[in-house]
Formats: structure tokens, sequence, C-alpha cells
């Protein structure tokens, strides 16, 4: 009687649950189309002839692609220039956030000390703070040590640790059996030991990710490049993107040329995220469940 | 792996304990030592800069003319002027309508997704795509999808009847235009939400189920009281993030039309660097801060209403 | 055992040596890029790089020039150094940033030997002591005839008795009209017998209205562009007798009726008349250069992107207004700097760029040549062959054009017109409420800083 009620139920169940799924699908598509489309309009738009974007009704795909237009944007402006000092600041930038976060959150995760948790409050409190607070005497530092209009002011300060980063690592390091660390003390290896030969070689998932997402932040960091940055020269591509109305023939509606560069500028985070969105996926999931 | 373990448990019972009780007093200046980074950039670039600034915020400086002090008139010359009020009021609309539609559609879409459906690992991804995509670019190409001229947003709504708004270029729609935007980056959320989902044991639904509950009052009694944490965490930091919102409003705006979109840090942003008002943007500055230091301490108080931990119950 | 998540030692070993090496190929082709802004600091780190000859004066030129109009600088600049043996380093800041630069350098004692200096600026830099006075230099060079500057220009750049810049050139006003779209109407062209008002019959309207073209409900000419930047509006409420501020510059005087009939007027020809493109029409492609608009009053910085357009185009002086014609004046020039320790170089380099440097300059039509003697140089500026467009105009403008009244808070100033302006022209808000609006922050604006 009781085992008759169930299985009908669960046939029901199982139907509603399969048009359910349907209807599910469906929205999940569109939503996917919704998602992509702007990317999808930025591409074919960098690939139109310029009468064509604004062609009404207007036109999703180009007649002939304009593969040209890409090359035009390094006529335009120093785009390889910015390009190169993007990825000399980010190179600099991942380094300095994987070695001060990695140390820094390996003591967090894995030594005892009396304070330990005020410290890694007053780290999280940090989180808080509004750059606008320090960004002014930050400049004014920076501005006496004579870096301004250099890398310096925007890649020194990531050699000492940023809460976040070092949030995510410390969550991660504690979920490495503690008996790891304990064998190599008793085998004679010193603290550098055990995170240099047990904790970062276990690490690998979280160092991608720190990896990608620094990347990320400083490939498209704007607010200090446009505060420490000025001449031409030592532009970031944010920087140059955002004053590309302000380069001759820039501001004539010449928004193929604009999406072209953008389409530039954002292809290497895009194809980053491919490469390496499992280890994204995970760490994002890392630093809102376990907090 | 092996005989590391059998060498410990098996021979050095003694030795073990010697080695251990020197090892726990290194431990704490290890900690100290490695730490120190953080330690040594948070004098540098936080807490000096914050003293500095509070400092800054008690004179007015040009950095070219020497600073003067004027004590609070900073302070009071910004309980008086209307751009204040305006760029505050923008702001918290602005994060709030951003904060909450996007957690709203990241939980719906997460959702979804979450009934084990056929790729969805790949839509997993799709979804998530533009959240690593942001800054100038990112706006430019919003810029251009609102023209009303040839944008793609009004050429979709017109082949749907709808005449579609000026967006950017009307100071009613211009604020929303930028809200809609950001709810576009939802995937961050998504995939919180969705790893939080799937953390859900599956005996509590298979229980509902037998008990005869209804899909609504499974969401309403197990699912949402189970996510209050990543909802929580989705609020706390949107909110900081967004109350610190910049790039996007500077590419696509500049704070127009008027001062419709004037958020916050932009109008610090003028201050500091367009008019060399140092003093009273370190002013504008300290007030953010307190806004933002209020508005995370009352969610923490807040929180303990509604925020679910499994460990509590 | 943890096979799956390890990332052996080698493997992070080897990624880390890349990201160093080229970090480190970064870091070696980082200095060169990046000059410190200190002058001691950069020669440091310089030296060993390059080496200069010993006795070779350096100098350093700061400019808000990018782009095309750089690389024309740099061709007048090495005119002078090659002749000169002097080793120039030229920092280059887009406008947007520029005095903000400047103003940083200057306060860390390590400002550019030659600074570039729009003459609205001159005051402020003349007075915080950055720049010299260049009477001295001007006494002692016999040659240097400064009578041969355009009326005003070198006045321009005089603060209490002294000379702080010297110009290079000057930028004005005109009206640019395209040609092909008159033609197709069967319009004859603007000339100086066109006048503007803010109400009543004038040609500029009616021939606005005639180049505006339809196609069912849309839009697909329009017959002028309305420019909403000071530069335009700033000689238009003179054209009907109004200022913008008062004699003592303490007063804002926008809100006044003719001057709110001209803001009023701006805006009635996009929202009203539809003879000139919105700002989204002007993101559509609705440009003057695009051949879609016939005429735009506009600067003679327009003139080289302008050289490659594919219809016949030329310029016209700007309609007289009812109370007479005007125009705004831009001029920038060189002022050296106060601590600089190669005046002399600096001075003959500001002097070069008056001269044949400003010949230079003067081939692309960008902007007319300070001295007399070189804007009306044949074959120069004035050349039939290179720039068939009527620039003359610029150069009779000489008798019309004025400065703009400009008081220490301009920027802010100008943020506050900008974003009031802009509810104007979207057909937000009546000039009278957009400037209502305006008048009462700028007052309260002046009485602080005075």
């Amino acid at each position: 009687m009781a085992h008759n009620t169930v299985t009908v139920r669960a046939g029901s169940i199982a139907r509603a649950r399969l048009v359910g799924d349907l209807i599910a699908y469906l929205l999940i598509l569109l939503g996917a189309i919704i998602v992509t489309l702007p990317l999808v309009w930025m591409v074919t738009t960098a690939l139109k002839q310029n009468y064509e974007v604004f062609l009404f009704p207007p036109r999703w795909l180009p007649e002939t692609p304009m593969w040209s237009n890409f090359a035009y944007v390094f006529d335009l402006m120093p785009f390889g220039r910015f390009m190169l000092n993007t990825a000399i600041i980010t190179q600099l930038n991942i380094i300095g956030d994987l070695l001060s976060c990695s140390i820094v959150a390996f003591a967090f995760a894995r030594l005892k000390a009396r304070g330990k948790n005020f410290m890694f409050l007053l780290v999280l409190s940090t989180m808080m703070l509004p750059f606008q607070v320090t960004m002014i005497p930050q400049f004014v530092l920076f501005r006496q040590l004579n870096w301004i209009d250099t890398f310096l002011p925007l890649v020194v300060p990531h050699f000492f640790a940023n809460a976040y980063q070092v949030f995510l690592m410390r969550q991660f390091f504690l979920t490495i059996p503690k008996d790891l660390d304990e064998a190599a003390i008793i085998d004679g290896s010193n603290v550098l030991g055990v995170y240099w030969r047990i904790i970062m070689p276990l690490s690998g998932p979280i160092i991608v990710t720190v990896v990608i997402f620094s990347f990320l932040y400083h490939w498209n960091d704007f607010l200090a490049p446009l505060i420490y940055l000025n001449s031409e020269q030592n532009k970031t591509l944010a920087l140059g993107l955002a004053s590309i109305l302000a380069y001759p023939a820039g501001g004539q509606g010449r928004w193929e040329i604009l999406m072209a560069a953008s389409t530039i500028a954002l292809a290497p985070c895009i194809v980053l995220f491919f490469i390496g969105q499992k280890f994204f996926v995970q760490g994002i999931a890392l630093t809102g469940l376990k907090g | 792996m092996n005989t590391i373990l059998t060498r410990r448990t098996g021979t050095a019972g003694v030795r073990h304990t010697a080695r251990f009780s020197g090892w726990e007093r290194q431990q704490e200046i290890w900690f100290y030592a490695l730490i120190s980074p953080w330690i040594v950039g948070f004098l540098m670039f936080t807490l000096g800069p914050m003293v500095a600034s509070a400092i800054f915020s008690l004179t007015q400086w040009d950095l070219l003319t020497p600073a003067q002090w004027v004590g609070l008139a900073n302070f009071a010359e910004m309980v008086a002027d209307p751009l204040f009020w305006n760029a505050l009021r923008v702001t918290i609309v602005y994060a709030l309508g951003s904060v909450s539609l996007t957690i709203v559609v990241a939980m719906l879409v997460a959702l979804l997704l979450n009934r084990n459906i056929r790729g969805q690992q790949f839509f997993r991804v799709i979804y998530y795509l533009p959240f690593v995509v942001s800054g100038v670019a990112v706006a430019w190409m919003w810029r251009i999808m609102y023209n009303p001229e040839f944008g793609v947003i009004n050429l979709v709504l017109e082949f749907f009847g709808i005449q579609g708004p000026r967006w950017l270029a009307s100071s009613a729609w211009a604020l929303p235009s930028l809200i809609i935007m950001s709810v576009w980056g939802f995937g961050g959320n998504m995939v919180i939400f969705l790893a939080g989902l799937q953390g859900i044991p599956q005996h509590l639904y298979e229980a509902a189920d037998i008990d005869g509950a209804t899909g609504a009052a499974k969401f309403w009694h197990i699912t949402l009281p189970l996510m209050t944490p990543a909802i929580f965490f989705a609020l706390t930091t949107g909110l900081i993030g967004a109350l610190q919102a910049f790039t996007t409003v500077y590419v696509m705006t500049s704070g127009g039309p008027g001062n419709a979109t004037m958020v916050y840090g932009l109008y610090l942003y003028n201050n500091a660097f367009k008019f060399f008002k140092m003093g009273y943007a370190s002013a504008l500055a300290w007030v953010l801060f307190a806004i933002i230091l209020i508005v995370t301490l009352l969610q923490f108080k807040l929180a303990r209403q509604w925020v679910f931990y499994e460990t509590e119950a | 055992m943890q096979t799956k998540n390890t990332v052996s030692r080698r493997t992070f070993l080897k990624v880390g040596a890349g990201v160093l090496g080229v970090a480190g190929l970064a870091a070696c082709a980082a200095p060169r890029s990046a000059p410190a802004p200190s002058g001691s600091e950069s020669a440091a780190t310089q030296a060993p790089a390059q080496a200069p000859a010993a006795g070779k004066t350096k100098l350093r030129l700061m400019t808000w020039s990018g782009g095309e109009e750089l690389e024309l600088h740099k061709k007048a600049f090495a005119a002078f150094t090659d002749k000169n043996d002097i080793d120039l380093e030229v920092t280059a800041v887009p406008f947007a940033e520029y005095y903000t630069k400047l103003q940083t350098e200057a306060a860390g004692g390590a400002a550019a030997d030659l600074i570039n200096i729009g003459e609205a600026y001159t005051a402020r830099w003349a007075a915080s002591k950055v720049v010299l006075d260049m009477n001295p230099f001007i006494q002692s060079d016999a040659t240097f005839n400064k009578d041969d500057f355009w009326p005003n220009v070198l006045e321009n750049f005089s603060w209490q008795g002294g000379i702080y810049v010297l110009p290079k050139d000057y930028v004005t006003w005109g009206l640019f009209y395209n040609k092909t779209l008159f033609d197709e109407a069967g319009l004859s062209y603007p000339d100086e017998t066109w006048d503007w008002s803010p109400e009543g019959a004038n040609k500029y309207l009616e021939a606005a209205r005639q180049l505006t073209k339809k196609e069912g409900d849309r839009i697909t000419q329009y017959g002028t562009m309305v420019p909403s930047g000071w530069g335009y509006w700033v000689p238009r409420i003179k054209d009907v007798g109004g200022r913008y501020l008062d004699e003592s510059r303490t007063k804002c005087l926008l809100n006044e009726p003719q001057n709110v009939q001209v803001f009023q007027w701006m805006s009635d020809l996009i929202n009203k008349e539809n003879v000139a493109p919105t700002a989204e029409a002007q993101g559509a492609g609705f440009g003057f250069n695009s051949g879609k608009v016939a005429m735009m009053p506009q600067g003679s910085y327009m003139v080289p992107s302008l050289l490659e357009a594919q219809f016949d185009w030329a310029i016209a002086p700007h309609p007289q207004g009812p109370k007479g014609r005007n125009s705004i004046m831009y001029s920038s020039g060189y002022g050296i700097y106060a601590q600089t320790k190669a005046q002399e170089a600096a001075w003959k380099l500001a002097v070069h760029m008056t001269r044949e440097g400003s010949e230079i300059l003067a081939v692309t039509g960008f902007s007319i040549p300070s001295r007399q003697s070189i804007a009306n140089k044949p074959g120069l500026y004035l050349n039939e062959k290179t720039i068939p467009h009527n620039v003359q105009v610029f150069m009779d403008a000489s008798k019309y054009m004025s400065l703009h009244e400009v008081t220490p808070t301009w920027t802010q100033e100008e943020q506050i017109i900008n974003a009031e302006v802009s509810l104007l022209m979207n057909g937000e808000k009546t000039a009278q409420a957009a400037l209502d609006a305006v008048v009462p922050q700028i007052n309260a604006l002046l009485a602080k800083s005075s």
C-alpha cells in the first residue's frame, strides 16, 4: 500500500520533472544567448566597415569581414606599446601577489601564534577600506619618491600581500592535511621548507586561481594607472582605450575601430578564462562557502 | 608518504615530543616573520595613508601651495554641497539596484542550472564569462549597444514592438542603464550560489517529497535558508564594490547627463585630480569609508537574524 | 596520492622562471620607456644607456601634443636640436591630464626645462613662479622683433608686466561647410554677408533647414553641428552683446535674458528645428567629417583631420550676430622653467618655435603661426595646393577674435556649466532652468576663491 503510493507519486514527479527540465533548458538557452550577445556584437562590429555600423535596419554580420580594422588600431595609436606596458605591469604584479600572499596565507593557515586571530581580522577588515581613502596620500607619497609616471606605484604595493588573495589561499591551505607539516618537521625540515616543499607543490589549483585573478585584475585596472601614468609611452591598454576618442580619426564615429581595440584588449582575458575556467569556478566557490 | 607515516608513528615517540616543544615555540616567531610583508605593507600603504588622509581632510591643499589648516571646514562644505548629496544619492541607488538585481538573477539562473540538466558545465562557463571581462573595453561595448540610433538593445526592443528609451543620453535612464549593465556580470554570484545549492544534502529534499511538499515550499523552507550564508557573502562584497564604482561611469557617461550618474567615486576623483582640492577630496573619502563601515557592520548585525549557519542548527 | 592536485615543484619553478624571464626582459626595456620625472634620477638611470657626448646640452620639454601632431612637433624640434647639438627629451602628456602633471612635477621641483602653456593658464604658472619672465631675453635679442607677432598674441601671455610664454601659434574658429552638399541643394556658399540670430529669420538657420534631409521620419542629413563647449558659446553670447562674467569677474551673467536666448536657440536647433544632430546621432556617425552634416562651426585644429575627406569643403567666417562678429582664440607656446640649468638653450628653442619651427608646423593647417611674417609666407599656411580651403578666414579673424575670461577656478566652472548644458542640449531642461541652476553655483565658487 504505502509502497504503491510512493511509486505513483514518483512517476508523476518524474513526469513533472521532465517538463520542468525542458522549460528550464529553454530558459537557460535563452539566457545564454542574452549573456553572450554583447560579446558577439562587439566582435561582429569590429569586423564591419564604417557605414555598416550605422545601417538601418542594422546588419548583424558584416558583408566581408574587415580584418584590417585590427591592424588599423595599431596605426591609430601605439597599441603595441600599451599592450607591452600592460603585460609588464601585470606580470610583475602576478609575481608579487603570488609570492607575498602565499607566504602570508601559509602563516595564517599552518602556524600557531598568539594574536593570530586578531591579525587575521585586521587583514580581512582592510577589504572594507575603499581605495579612495588611501589613494590621495599614496599619490603624495609616490610623488615624493618621484615615482609618478613610472610603473613602480602600480607594482611595488602588490609585493606586500592583499587581503582577498591571502584569504583565498588560506582557505585552500586549510584543506591540506596537517600531518604532512608535522612529518616534514620531524624529518628536519624548517618552516620555509614546509611552505616550499609541502604546501606549494600541493596547491596547484589555488596557485592557478590566484594567477588568473591577478591577471584579470591588473590587466583591466584603470583607476591606479589613470592616477599614476601620464606620458603616452607609459600608458596601459585600459588608459589607451579610454582616451581613444582623443586620437585623430578615433573620434569620428569609428566604432568598428573602437570595437576592434576592445576585442584585442579582452581577448587574453577570454582565452585565459577558457583555459583555466575549472580553477576559476573552484576559487570563487572557495571564497563564498567556507568563511 | 607511507614510510614517513610509519616512521613517525612507529619509532619516534620520544623524539616527537622533544622536537615539537621547540617547534611550538618557534612557530610564533615564524608566524610574525612570514606575515611581516603584510604588516609592512599595511603600515606603508594602508594605515599610514589613512592617518595622512585624516590629516589632509582638515586642510585646504592644492599640492602646489602649502597646505592650510582649516579644521572641519571641509566637512561643513560637504553638508552645504548639493553635488555631494547628489553623489551620495546616485551611489546608493546604484549600489542597491545593482547588488539586489544581480543577486536575484544569479539565484534564478543557479536554480535553473542546478536541475542537473545536460551541458550544465558548459552553461556555467558561458554565464560566468561576463564576470571575467571588465573595465574599459566592456564599458565601450555597452556604450555602443545603448546608442538609441544604431545600438543592438533598441534594435531588439524594436523587434518586439517596443520603442526603447534614450538610455545613456537621458538623465532618467542613464543610471538604470548602468545598473542593467552591472547585472550582466551576475555569473560571479551565480557560481557561488550553484556551489551552495549543490552542497545542500539531497536527503532533506527527499524527506520533504515524502511529506508532499510543493516546489515552492521546498525552496522557502530548505533551499533559501541554507543559501543565506552565500547570499550574505554576495550582498556584503557586492555593496562594498558597488559603493566604489568608478571605471564604467568614467568611460560611459563621465557622470552625465547633468549629474545623473555622478557616482561618489567619480566626484571624489574629480575633486582630487581635476580641481586639486586634496583636502576636500580626503574628507569625501573618509565619509565614504564611514558609510561602508556602517553598512557592513549593520549587515553583520542584521545577519544574525536572517543568515542561517548549519552549525547553529 | 595527491597526484591530481599536484603541480610538481619543477613545473612550478619552470613557470616561475619563465615569468621572471619575461619580466626581466621587460625591466630592461622599461627604463628607456619610463623615464622618472625627476631630472637627477632619470639622468642617473639613463646615463649608461645613452652616454651622451660630453658637453652636449640636455633639455627636456613637456607638451600636450599627441599622435601626428606630436610627430610634427618633433620634426620642428629636430630642425633646431640637430643644428645646435642639443639632446632633447620630449615628455608628451594628453591635455586632459596635462596641467595635473605639470602641477605634480613643479611641486616636486622637477618640471621640464621648456613647458608648453596655453594663454588661459599663464597667470597661474607665472604667479607661482614656475616659469621665467622672458622680457630680459627679449630685450637682449636685437633680432627678436616683437611687432611681428599678431596683435594681442604676445600680450596674452603677459602677467604683471612680464611675458612668460613665447607663443608659437594660435587657433581660432570659423564656419566649415561641405561644398558638395551645398551644391546638391543648389545653395550659394556661406560668406561674410551671412548672419545668425537667436530670433527671427537669418541666413544661417535658413540654410540649415534647407540642408536637412529626411527619408520617412528618419533624418539622413543635418544642416549644421551645434558644439556645446565654451569655444562655441562664448563668442555667440558676445554676438548678442552678452558676456560670461561681469567686469570684476566675481559675478556670472549667464542667466541674463540675451544669454538665455542664445542657449535656448542652440538647444532648439537640435531639439525643435531638428537641423542639428543630438549627441546620440553624432555617436551614430552624423558628423561633419562623415559628410552627413553640411555646416560645422569649429576651430582651425579640425583642418588636418579633414584633408583626407571624401567631399569638397571650405571655411567661411562664422555668421555675424545681431551685435557683431566674434571668435574665440586659443594660443600656446613655451615657457622656461624657473629652475632650469639650461636657460640659454631653452630660450633659443622657444624662439626657434616661433620661426623655423613654426614654418614646419604651419603646413598642416592645424594652427596659425604666431608671427605675421611666417603666417603670410607663401606656400606655407596659405597654400592653395596643400590646403585649398580658404584658411585665410582664420587670419582675418585676428581682427575680431578675443580671449575667454578665465578665473583660477575655471576647471570647476566648466564642469558645472557642462553638466547643465548637457541637460539643455538633450532637451530635458530649458535654457532658463539650466542657466538659473548654473549661476548660483558659479557665484558661490567665485566668492569663495576671491
